[in-house]
């Protein structure tokens, strides 16, 4: 493999970074496939954090009356749990995915815009930080994780003390933590859609794509249109605390409920944005497992687009109890039965992926299939729920915080997961020890539902959620502590896992290209990939084309074709040799500044605030005219 | 199926094109736009939630100088036609008139800026409208301040261009990245124009007629 | 699993005592049966296909691969009308509860009209069409077999009324004016909490509904209306009167926030002691009324309930001494 290295560009005097080893590498990297990486790691440490906040919430609820921690911490413990579950872990770890398989899948070398991508990343390292840096000047978060006004506003938000009202800055780390949490988002949706819809590899058409990418294309579309809307809230809460504005400020006119219709018509489509990458996950890893295709591919790609759009239009459901009248609950009540139908049609499909296959139980079939029944769970509850009659009842207790850990932790989880299980050989060249991985599996499975499966009861038994501790002649006692061994064996089942997958990298028996019999791109080149990733663009001619390549016999199309002939399987050849992208310090420095900026903000020190956002768009603007950079790459051709 | 490459060669990668024919950045910049759409949607959703509930002055049809502010709207459409003429003049090699038209460009929105300023100081000191006063007022500020901040940013982006093309090496090459700058500016215009229906002119709809205060 | 293993189930939503409940509950078990029945349906062909189609032992690169479809569009589209059906069950009783639970009582039912208002972290029920305009902190009395109209509002932060014997929960929300309406069909006592986060001591946040015929009613309400009892003089008690006028110290008089009818005391922002000594519970709901819980309340508020105002808004704070707490427990104890 020959490399010419393009002159570098250098920018005030500061040469390019080219380390292709040691932390310099992984800070200025560009590559799709180490962001992804990094992404993963930093949303598994996240996990394991939102995790430890869970413990804590549950052994305080172990016992009524619990002293384990003050109702001020407890607060701040579901509020931080669930904020760094949804934007530090689900969405991240989704994010590593896309990241690295994205490209591979569709046959291309990179992403749209590398340096970009790596901004998206750096924005969400530095986003996490600055979250719970909260912890540590004891101020952290008290909202819940979808801070409703007027509790987050002033004075509400502060607590008194002798008299006095002391300043609490939880809400303001939130509201700004999650405005750099969300640019990372929306830069990185807006890097995905351009890499789909453009850089598909010749052949590739958008009907041949992985179930996967689709959802992919989705989500990012998901994102790029509900986030608006949860930035302007945040910017309007942020405007009532800093600048005595009455968005929401009922004491001057404002309406509380306004924040929840802006909230939700975010937060419901983020709902969709955290389980449409798992429900592509599960759909590539069931027909591998089954060895036959995805069962109706066009109905499963379009019941997701479907989910996408139908999302915008059932917020109101987090809101029946709120007094919004008759004709506006039944309204969102249709609309939100109407949502189960394209979910439901895609259960069917994953049944009817399995029908008539030769399943092999690995692992990752483990949590696919474990993701099918736990998210029809979490779907039932779901569907309990859009009745407002029902969800009168239902609402603001233990039977939605079952609900939703069905198809989070059921559902989302477990897919992501079984993700991790089913491309670990490709991300490291190893395998992992099946009976490790079933022991966690079982583990985990056992342990979630003894966690979460009384809850359902709990709520139905009339416990609300969001309280610190309950009285002991209530009928709670019981479940609760059932609850809490679950959450106790759940950590047990994640550390095995984590054993499992440190285990794997470290003495895993070496990986081939494509260990599972695969049916995708990714499955064509080494494990793990080169940086270049493949050698010569791959022409692709069908659905699954991977599997084609292997078995034609397999082929048939409703025309009655054969197989094409795979002949020039090596398309377009670079003469001049592969380019890569050049590695940059300024996605790294300008998240940085932000960063800085960001507390500037929040204590209102304005030069911290100025000088942090003008080193931020200072290189920003370097990074513009950087230009891409990089250097040529010319791989043994394979023949 | 197009038999292009996914990545173009590399002395062009600035300006790679994929499968739809379109550059990246486009796809991008409009994906963006989108984006911003559902942004300005939310601002003028809450304008319009919060429109006449205020229980004391100032209201809006006493606030307003609609010409002043018809003046700074046709100022900001005659840019967006100086933004055309600027992307037909680099298209053709034109860098002399590219100069000119992107300069005038950039004059025109520095105008609006410059009207944005004038009319909040006229608010804030001589109708005692601020930020905190009522609804109106937080809800006004917000919304047309973050358009103004909007139009700031594309006049900082096309003297940017503006200065670039100085370095010698600008050329009809370049026409992408004017292009992109041009999208921004004209979403940024047609907000402006959605703005000054929905705030302005129906304000004066509303109350013609009625005797300002 | 209804009968809890043996603990009590003050807030089931299975036990309804009024025609709110029973119709949610209604609604709930239709959509619970129908999610089951899908359940088991799909749950079952998904076990018999991981058992029936499981990989032979021995499946290598050359076993032959199953049959590859690639989908079954009739059977697609037969399935989704299916779905389509089942979700037409559940709207089919849903859309008129909708209706007739959010349809408030006229007036020819005569209803009890009461504004409920939360704060926190406390409820203020005030009656507004009964003989007397009478306003209690934290247990509402009302008459079985009539509806009553409540009329939601907070001071505050959003909080959220619920009863779940009763009905389920509506939230009242500062600027806004909901409103809801129950029934109880059975005399008795029945638990409420605050169904909304809302600050530190969300989870203290409860309240009792007590239920009795018309007589007890009316009854209650002009006990509720009447001036407190006059402690005698030199008492114990009325020393604790005096403690509570004044306050222990300067800054520090209850009656600056709480109102006991017949005496100086007319502070409205806490909850209404004229007659706290006959309430079931202590600080909304959390305490049971007798001396012992009483004192302990007075000595350290912020302990029971934490981030409450006694605790922290006090200016001093709030140490009583021992003699302080006795007397302002003889007072408040005999205040029937």
């Amino acid at each position: 493999m020959t490399v010419n290295a393009h002159p570098q560009s250098a920018i005030l005097g500061i040469p390019r970074p080219t380390a292709e080893r040691g932390l310099v590498s992984w800070l200025t990297t560009v590559d799709h496939k180490r962001i992804g990486i990094l992404y993963g790691i930093t949303a598994l440490f996240w996990f394991f954090w939102g995790g430890l906040e869970a413990v804590l919430i549950r052994t305080q609820l172990a016992f009524p009356n619990g002293q384990v921690v003050s109702a001020d911490t407890y607060n701040e413990l579901f509020t931080m749990h669930g904020t760094t579950m949804i934007f530090l872990v689900v969405m991240p770890l989704s994010a590593a995915f896309f990241n690295y398989l994205i490209p591979l899948m569709i046959g291309a070398r990179d992403v749209a815009f590398p340096r970009l991508n790596a901004f998206s990343y750096w924005m969400y390292f530095f986003g996490g930080i600055f979250l719970n840096t909260s912890w540590f000047v004891g101020q952290a978060p008290n909202g819940g994780w979808f801070g409703y006004a007027s509790l987050t506003e002033h004075p509400w938000s502060d607590m008194y003390k002798a008299g006095t009202l002391l300043t609490h800055h939880g809400i303001d780390f939130w509201t700004i933590g999650l405005q750099i949490l969300g640019i990372s988002s929306v830069v990185a949706s807006l890097n995905f859609i351009v890499t789909i819809i453009n850089m598909r590899a010749p052949g590739m058409t958008m009907m041949r794509l992985p179930v996967f990418v689709w959802m992919t294309l989705v989500t990012a579309f998901l994102v790029i249109l509900a986030f608006p809307f949860i930035t302007i809230a945040l910017l309007e809460l942020t405007f009532d605390r800093q600048f005595d504005t009455m968005f929401f400020n009922a004491t001057k006119g404002g309406f509380p409920i306004y924040w929840q219709h802006l909230f939700w018509v975010f937060g419901h489509p983020e709902v969709y944005i955290l389980i449409l990458p798992a429900m592509g996950i599960v759909s590539e890893i069931l027909p591998v497992f089954s060895r036959k295709p995805l069962f109706g591919y066009p109905v499963v790609v379009f019941s997701g687009a479907a989910i996408g759009f139908m999302g915008f239009t059932v917020w109101s459901h987090h809101m029946f109890t709120t007094g919004m009248g008759a004709i506006a609950n039944a309204a969102f009540s249709l609309t939100t039965m109407a949502i189960a139908v394209p979910t439901g049609v895609k259960i069917f499909n994953w049944v009817g992926t399995l029908w008539g296959g030769q399943i092999r139980f690995k692992v990752p079939l483990l949590y696919a299939v474990g993701f099918i029944s736990m998210f029809m769970i979490g779907g039932f509850s779901g569907l309990m729920h859009s009745s407002p009659p029902g969800d009168a009842q239902q609402q603001d207790t233990y039977f939605i915080v079952a609900h939703f850990h069905y198809v989070l932790i059921g559902g989302s989880l477990f897919a992501l997961f079984g993700g991790i299980y089913y491309w670990f050989p490709k991300f490291t060249g190893r395998l992992t020890c099946e009976k490790m991985g079933r022991f966690g599996f079982w583990l985990l499975f056992v342990g979630f539902n003894v966690t979460f499966f009384p809850m359902h009861w709990l709520g139905l038994n009339g416990m609300p959620r969001r309280i610190y501790t309950y009285p002991a002649d209530m009928g709670w006692n019981f479940w609760n502590l059932i609850c809490t061994i679950g959450v106790y064996t759940m950590l047990l089942a994640f550390l095995v896992i984590l054993h499992d997958l440190l285990n794997g990298y470290k003495r895993g028996a070496i990986a081939s290209n494509d260990p599972w019999d695969g049916r995708t791109l990714e499955w064509t080149i080494s494990s793990p990939p080169p940086v270049y990733n493949f050698a010569t663009v791959p022409v692709v001619h069908s659905r699954d084309e991977l599997w084609y390549r292997k078995y034609p016999e397999a082929f048939h199309d409703e025309a009655g074709h054969e197989a094409p002939a795979h002949g020039d399987d090596h398309g377009h050849h670079d003469a001049h040799g592969i380019h890569m992208p050049g590695q940059s310090w300024f996605p790294l420095l300008a998240s940085f500044g932000f960063f800085i900026g960001a507390f500037g903000l929040l204590y209102k020190v304005l030069l911290v605030g100025v000088g942090g956002a003008a080193f931020g768009f200072l290189n920003v603007y370097l990074w513009a005219l950087e230009g891409v950079g990089g250097y040529e790459i010319n791989p043994e051709v394979e023949s | 199926m197009s038999e292009l490459a996914a990545n173009g060669h590399h002395e062009e990668v600035d300006h790679e094109v994929g499968c739809l024919g379109i550059p990246h950045r486009k796809i991008m910049m409009w994906a963006f736009l989108g984006s911003d759409c559902m942004f300005f949607g939310a601002l003028i959703l809450t304008y319009l939630v919060y429109h006449h509930r205020h229980t004391e002055g100032p209201f809006p049809y006493e606030t307003f100088n609609v010409v002043v502010t018809s003046l700074s709207t046709f100022d900001l459409l005659a840019s967006s036609l100086f933004m055309v003429l600027t992307l037909a003049a680099i298209q053709r090699n034109d860098i002399k008139w590219f100069r000119i038209w992107c300069g005038l460009t950039v004059l025109l929105g520095l105008i609006f800026l410059g009207f944005q300023a004038y009319e909040f100081t006229e608010f804030v000191h001589e109708k005692g409208l601020t930020l905190s006063k009522n609804l109106f007022g937080s809800t006004f500020y917000l919304l047309t301040g973050t358009h103004g901040t909007h139009v700031a940013i594309g006049v900082l982006w096309l003297a940017s261009l503006l200065i670039y093309s100085f370095n010698g090496k600008f050329d009809a090459k370049r026409a992408l990245d004017v292009e992109i700058a041009g999208l921004y500016w004209h979403f940024v215009d047609i907000v402006w124009i959605v703005i000054f229906t929905v705030v302005y002119l129906l304000e004066i709809l509303q109350n013609a007629g009625v005797p300002k205060a | 699993m209804a009968a809890g293993c043996g603990n009590s189930d003050n807030q089931s939503i299975f036990d309804t005592k009024g025609p709110v409940a029973s119709t949610e509950l209604y609604t709930t078990m239709i959509t619970l049966w129908v999610s089951v029945g899908i359940f088991v349906v799909v749950g079952s062909a998904l076990v018999f296909a991981l058992v029936r189609f499981r990989a032979p032992a021995d499946l290598g690169p050359e076993t032959p691969l199953p049959s590859q479809s690639h989908g079954n569009a009739a059977l697609e589209a037969v399935l989704t009308l299916v779905s389509i059906c089942l979700l037409v069950i559940i709207a089919w009783p849903t859309i008129p509860a909708i209706f007739k639970l959010d349809a408030m009582p006229t007036a020819e039912e005569k209803p009890v009209i009461i504004e409920a208002k939360g704060w926190q972290w406390w409820w203020e029920f005030t009656y507004l069409n009964t003989k007397k305009k009478v306003y209690v902190g934290n247990e509402m009395h009302i008459p079985v077999g009539r509806k009553i109209l409540l009329r939601l509002e907070s001071s505050d932060v959003i909080h959220s009324f619920w009863v779940p014997k009763l009905g389920g929960k509506t939230d009242v929300i500062p600027n806004q004016h909901n409103q809801m309406w129950l029934l109880a069909d059975q005399k008795g006592v029945y638990y409420g909490q605050c169904a909304e986060y809302c600050g530190t001591s969300h989870a203290n946040m409860r309240f009792k509904v007590v239920a009795g015929d018309a007589d007890d009613f009316e009854k209650w309400i002009m006990h509720q209306d009447s001036a407190a009892v006059d402690p005698p003089a030199g008492s114990l008690a009325a020393r604790g009167k005096e403690i509570f006028i004044k306050g222990p110290k300067e800054g520090q008089a209850c009656s600056s926030c709480h109102m006991i009818k017949g005496t100086p005391a007319a502070g409205i922002v806490g909850p209404n002691l004229t007659h706290v000594g006959s309430r079931l519970n202590l600080a909304s709901g959390i305490l049971d009324n007798n001396d012992h819980d009483l004192k302990m309340w007075l000595h350290d508020p912020g302990a029971v309930k934490p981030g409450n105002h006694m605790a922290t808004m006090a200016m001093p704070p709030l140490h009583l001494s021992d003699d302080e707490v006795n007397a302002l427990a003889a007072y408040l104890e005999m205040l029937k």
